[in-house]
Order: C-alpha cells, then structure tokens, then sequence
C-alpha cells in the first residue's frame, strides 16, 4: 500500500513537473522577440546577402564540402541559384512578419526556421552568438504552444467580442504546459555556466583586465580610445560581477532540488531567477551601450522574456506599482464600437495593470471620477483620470497613457516632440468624429 | 495519444537536456566526455543545435585588427578601401568585421574570393593585383597598461591576407 502511495506520489510531481499549466504570455513575447531580432539582423544584411549567401560569394557551392563541416548538415542554399536564395530571403522575412504578428504560427515558424537553419549553415563564417542564441530560442518556441498568447488573431477575437456582445472583461491569461519553459531555463541556464567554466580557464576575467581589453578592441569597441582607458577602471568590478552572476546560474538547477525537499520555500528559486534576469539585463545592455556585437543583447532579452512566468510578472507589477497604487481612469463611449474595441486594445496593454476603464454613460463614475466634467464635454473625446487627480482628454489623455502601457514605452519621447502633439490632437478629433 | 504524449515529452525533454549539455563538454575532454559528446553530435548538429559559448572567453581577443584593400602599382600599393569601424557603415559594421576575423582565423581559403569580389568595385584594380592587408596590434593584457592604451599604442604590423590578379577590363 505505502509502495503503491508512494508511486502515485511520484507520478503525479512528474506530471505537475513537467505538465503544471504556466502562463503562456511570456512565450508569446518571447517569440515576438525572436521574430524582430531575426528580421532586424537579416534586413541588416540585405546589402551584402549577395556576397554572405549568393551561390557565388565569398564561400562559394564548390567550396562548401571543402570549408564547411559536412556531416549532419541541412542548408537548401547548397543547390540554390542566386535568384532561388533572393526569394528564399524575401520568404523567410515574410514568415518573421508573421512570427511576430501571431498568424499560424507553428507552420510560420517551422518555414521560418527551416530556411533561417539553411541561411546559417551555409553562411557559417557570418554567424555571431546572437545568431546561435536565435537557433536555439527558435526550435524551443517550435515545439511550444508558442501561438497561444500574445497574437494578433487573438486580439482581434477580443475585440470582435466586445463589439458585438458589448462586454469588456479582461480575458483569462492563456497557459502552456511548463516543459518547453523547462527546456529554455535549461538552454539558457548551460549557455552562462559553460561560458563561466570557460572564462575562469582563462587568466584575464580573474586577473580583472578582461572587460578592459573589449572596451579597447577596435572591432568591438564602440568607445575612443581615451573613453576606453576611463573605462576600464571599472574593469575589474565589471568583470568579477559578469562571472559571479554567469556562474550563479547553476543555483537554478541546485535550489529547486532543496525546495523539493521542503528545506526552502518554493518562492526562493523564483527570486533567485528574477535577481540573474536583472544583472543579466545590465549586463548585456551594458554590452549593446559600449559594444557593436550584431543584435546578441537583443536576442538574449528575447529569451529572457520566455523565462517570465505568473509570478515574475506579479512580482514585476508589485515592484513597478508599490504596495498601494491609484489607477489612471479612464472614461470611454460605452455605446460606440469603435471606444469599446478602443479598451480593448488598451487592456491587453495594461501589463502592469495600472488602468481602470469606467462607462461615462454611468452616472456612479461621472460623480466619482470627474464630478467637474459635463457629460456633454466628456462625449468629445476620452477622458483620463490620473493618478493625482488631473484629468486629461483626447491625445493628451493617450499620452498620459502611454506612460502607464510598457508596449508604448519606446514612443513615449516622441509624443512630446514640438509638433507632434499639434498634429496628435488634430488626428485624435478627426478620428473622435467619424467613430463608428 | 494522449498518454503517449504525457510519457514522450518528458523523454524527449531529457533528452534534449542531456544532448545540449554533453555537447557543450570543455575541449579538453575525457573518454567519456568524448564519448558523450559524440553520442549527441549527430542529434544536436541536425537540428542546428550547435553551440559554443567562448565570446570573450576564455580570455577576450587581444589581437585587434583594422583592414585595407589595395592595388599594386609600379609606383607602389595604393589604397582602396578601409575595412573598419570608420569607413564601413555602423548597419554593417560588425557582420563584416566578423567575417574578416573568420576569413583569419577557420576559413583562408576564402580570402581570395574576398578579394575578388571587389575586382569590379575598383576600375583601378582592372589588370592589377588587388589584396587584403590586415594591420593588427595586440593588446596588453595587464590593466596597468590598458589604463594607457590611449597614451602608449601598442605597434602595428601589417600582412598580406591574400592577393588577387584582376581580371583586365574588356
């Protein structure tokens, strides 16, 4: 009987090991991730694809079985002609677009990888380790539920929803079984502790002149000479930190195996991931600041954006939004299709879940949010309710947004451009009058 | 299907796991790291599974080099292009950069087709000899001496990667 509880036991922590339901989201956005960083590094070398792939390049077809490894290799481009490899290009940046945007997404990726596979295994000599970290990322997110979240079929479901049925609920977070963020925690895990065993053989990383002698490579180095020599006075430091958190990736293998022996709690490996995602953060975009090394600090991000489950991203929001946090209110049309699939949009952008949408038709939000307001002047435009009591409309209201929607991050210094929120506020009322 | 799946995934994850991993074994192996090795090869290498994660290690490059085409003359080599952070475009710049460290260092037998690529770029170069000259220096690897890198540059030396007959201009 004990033998047989025991063994019940067991098999359902491997199910729960392997099977346990995850949020789907960071997946989805790391698949985002991967889509533009293969698309920003392939359109970069548009100029010179003739010469990196053409049939007749650097490397020739003739010279291949002579230069490349021959064994357990796969590359359409072995017996393509240089129109053939121009479409396969052009194929395989369409299929990054649709990748990126979440269309049929397993057969989008499988076409995208086989060819982006073909492009890297003949073109050998181009490849960086952003390019390896690409292959890798790229078989785990296709053999993942990797189209589950973050799509744009997905999101027009939603708001096709809201118009037609009226409701604007926030939808149920999409999930995936745990494995495939096994297999990329795992991935990324032996990528820093075989790069750290690798640097502590050398002498420079222990000596601390390591990070000195990057700044100062002329290839790499982004910085003159004098800035390096500045620089490098931090080398040391900088150069102990990267190699203490490299290494300290193996506690991700050696804490859960405490935690299943109830000696720590189940939060400790979970903080002691989000902790190496941050020093790696700076770590790489350090890099990406003081080094021209391709788009490798952008594909890592990508791949650590797939390590991000329920609870980094609850932790994520805590540490943004502090224990307690007024939400911006924002007002909207509830009887115009158009403001409804406008919310829509704005929820799933909410990832830090700071806004709270009120009908301005409900007497109840007008009194409690903008008792100064006339209807009448709230049906202009939407109305935003901060956080410390001003009330904003029409682009200054989605610019205030903008602040609060990580999305919208990046755009956020265009919106106060002298000009652009003249030419904001004209669009926002041309659009505000002809709303369905 | 079902339960088959539910006893293969976590197979084959094991698998996959194990095989990135052997692969990823130090150099300087053991028999039986060898043999792991080995064992994963085949595995790893068909799905472009191919790693090594050796940037900057185990120690960073010291040897940093700029490039030059250039044509000889009777009166000597003129210069035709500069191949390096200044004159190529920063859109470019590391990938080619990074193909010329490969031309150095795994693929010299492509130096010449390098080369050749720009015969028609340079009509100067039409029935001339065209090449590739490296000039490199070698970094000191003391921080010491790296705080004064600006003040005390290293020497340069420059070699000949490979040199290219243009064909003559019909």
């Amino acid at each position: 009987m004990n033998a047989k509880r025991v063994s019940a036991s067991m098999e359902a922590d491997g199910r729960s090991f392997w099977f346990r339901p995850v949020s789907a989201t960071g997946f989805g956005l790391m698949r985002i991730g991967f889509g533009l960083s293969a698309l920003v590094t392939l359109c970069l070398q548009w100029p010179n694809i003739d010469r990196y792939f053409g049939p007749a390049g650097i490397v020739t077809q003739e010279m291949i079985p002579s230069i490349v490894r021959w064994h357990w290799r796969f590359s359409i481009l072995d017996t393509a002609s240089l129109q053939t490899m121009h479409v396969l290009f052009i194929v395989l940046l369409v299929a990054l677009v649709f990748v990126i945007l979440g269309f049929w997404t397993r057969i989008s990726l499988f076409i995208s990888l086989v060819l982006l596979y073909s492009f890297h295994e003949y073109g050998t000599y181009t490849l960086d380790g952003g390019d390896t970290l690409l292959r890798l990322i790229g078989f785990i997110l296709l053999l993942a539920p990797s189209g589950r979240a973050m799509t744009l079929p997905n999101l027009w479901r939603r708001i096709r929803i809201a118009h037609e049925t009226g409701s604007d609920q926030r939808p149920e977070a999409r999930t995936m079984p745990i494995w495939p963020y096994r297999l990329l925690l795992w991935q990324v895990t032996v990528m820093y502790i075989f790069s750290a065993i690798v640097k502590f053989s050398g002498h420079t990383w222990i000596s601390g002149s390591a990070v000195a002698i990057a700044l100062h490579h002329r290839s790499f180095s982004r910085l003159p000479a004098a800035w390096a020599d500045v620089m490098s006075i931090f080398s040391p430091a900088i150069g102990s930190f990267t190699l203490l958190t490299q290494s300290a990736w193996a506690l991700l293998i050696i804490l859960p195996c405490f935690v299943w022996l109830r000696i720590l709690p189940a939060s400790v490996p979970g903080s002691v991931k989000r902790a190496l995602l941050l020093a790696g953060f700076c770590i790489h975009g350090g890099i990406f600041l003081l080094m021209d090394v391709g788009t490798f600090s952008f594909t890592v991000f990508a791949a650590y954006l797939g390590l991000l489950l329920d609870e980094d991203f609850r932790a994520i929001r805590h540490r943004l939004n502090g224990d307690k946090r007024t939400p911006e209110v924002v007002l909207f049309d509830g009887r115009c299709g158009f403001c409804k699939a406008s919310v829509v949009v704005l929820k799933s952008f909410d990832w830090l879940r700071r806004l709270r949408f009120e009908n301005m038709y409900d007497p109840k939000a007008r009194a409690a949010f903008a008792p100064s307001v006339p209807l009448k002047t709230l049906k202009t435009a939407m109305h935003v309710r901060s956080s410390n009591g001003t009330i904003s409309k029409g682009f200054l209201a989605f610019r205030a947004l903008a602040w609060h929607l990580p999305p919208l991050w990046m755009f956020v210094p265009l919106l106060y451009v002298p000009g652009v929120p003249m030419i904001g506020e004209r669009t926002y009322q041309w659009i505000a009058n002809h709303r369905m | 299907m079902q339960r088959f799946l539910r006893a293969a995934i976590p197979v084959f994850c094991l698998w996959h796991m194990a095989a990135v991993a052997a692969y990823n074994l130090p150099d300087n192996r053991s028999h039986w790291m060898l043999a792991l090795h080995n064992l994963s090869a085949p595995y790893v290498l068909s799905f472009s599974q191919w790693q090594k994660w050796d940037i900057f290690s185990p120690d960073p490059q010291r040897r940093t080099a700029v490039y030059r085409l250039e044509v000889a003359g009777a009166t000597g080599a003129v210069i035709v292009k500069r191949i390096d952070a200044e004159h190529v475009p920063w859109t470019e710049r590391a990938k080619e950069l990074k193909v010329l460290d490969r031309l150095e260092n795994g693929y010299e037998k492509a130096i010449p087709r390098y080369v050749s690529l720009f015969c028609d770029e340079f009509p100067s170069a039409s029935g001339r000899d065209l090449r590739l000259v490296a000039e490199a220096m070698i970094l000191p690897d003391t921080l010491t001496a790296l705080l004064h890198t600006a003040k005390r540059l290293p020497p340069v030396s420059a070699h000949i990667l490979g040199t290219v007959h243009c064909p003559s201009a019909s």
